[in-house]
């Protein structure tokens, strides 16, 4: 299994937690929530960037 | 040791849970381990129960999917897995009845993650049962004020009172 499909497995794991918990909030939490659900996307954004970046990269270093 | 010590835990909190708490509390929960959304149900939350309810179920359902239905067979195969789904209530239990037996005939790359998955629904259930106590406990709150407050309230006016 490559990276990329880990990631793709793992992600929507990651965002139904993450959504299971928004869903449980309390009005006196929603600004850790908040702030938590940004840094959420930043991270796996920037992660899965970064991975397919790798993977790309590497997908034509191979080929070529 | 750990075989000991973890059963006399569990059994340790669930009779203090017991004798500590009141019958929508117990009811709540027990519907919630039961059946995942059930509990709010029970409580008038209608439509987080089926947010609750759907979500496990559907990432309980995408794990076995993902591990070709052979994942949930409570301590045969993956024993932390069976002490996760535990937790499923008859979701967990339905499933190990009617996947147990099947034989594992292929390698499937992905079969760890669709352990994982089914055992974080299995363990989101737990959240699911936290919340649907504490709802029932402010529900509670709620009318054991609404009792002190409609005792402290001044008696109506009687008839006799209201003539003299």
């Amino acid at each position: 299994m490559s990276i990329t499909q880990s990631i793709l497995l793992f992600l929507p794991l990651a965002a139904v937690i993450c959504f299971f918990c928004s869903l449980l909030r309390r009005p006196a939490m929603d600004d850790v929530f908040k702030a938590a659900g940004k840094m959420f996307l930043y991270m796996s954004g920037t992660i899965l960037a970064i991975c397919a970046v790798l993977h790309f990269t590497m997908e034509f270093l191979l080929a070529n | 040791m750990a075989k000991i010590i973890l059963p006399l835990v569990a059994v340790l909190l669930l009779v203090r849970f017991v004798t500590t708490s009141s019958a929508r509390q117990r009811n709540a929960v027990l519907l919630a381990w039961l059946v995942p959304g059930l509990g709010h149900f029970h409580l008038g939350e209608k439509k987080r129960g089926l947010w609750v309810g759907g979500l496990i179920l559907l990432t309980f359902v995408a794990g076995m999917a993902i591990a070709d239905f052979r994942n949930i067979s409570p301590f045969d195969r993956h024993s932390i897995w069976g002490l996760a789904h535990l937790f499923g209530g008859l979701m967990a239990g339905i499933a190990a009845l009617a996947t147990g037996s099947l034989n594992i005939y292929r390698d499937n790359a992905a079969y760890h993650v669709g352990c994982l998955y089914s055992g974080v629904a299995a363990l989101l259930n737990i959240l699911a049962m936290i919340d649907a106590w504490d709802l029932a406990t402010a529900k509670d709150r709620k009318e054991t004020l609404e009792v002190a407050k409609t005792d402290d309230a001044p008696p109506a006016p009687t008839r006799e009172g209201v003539g003299s």
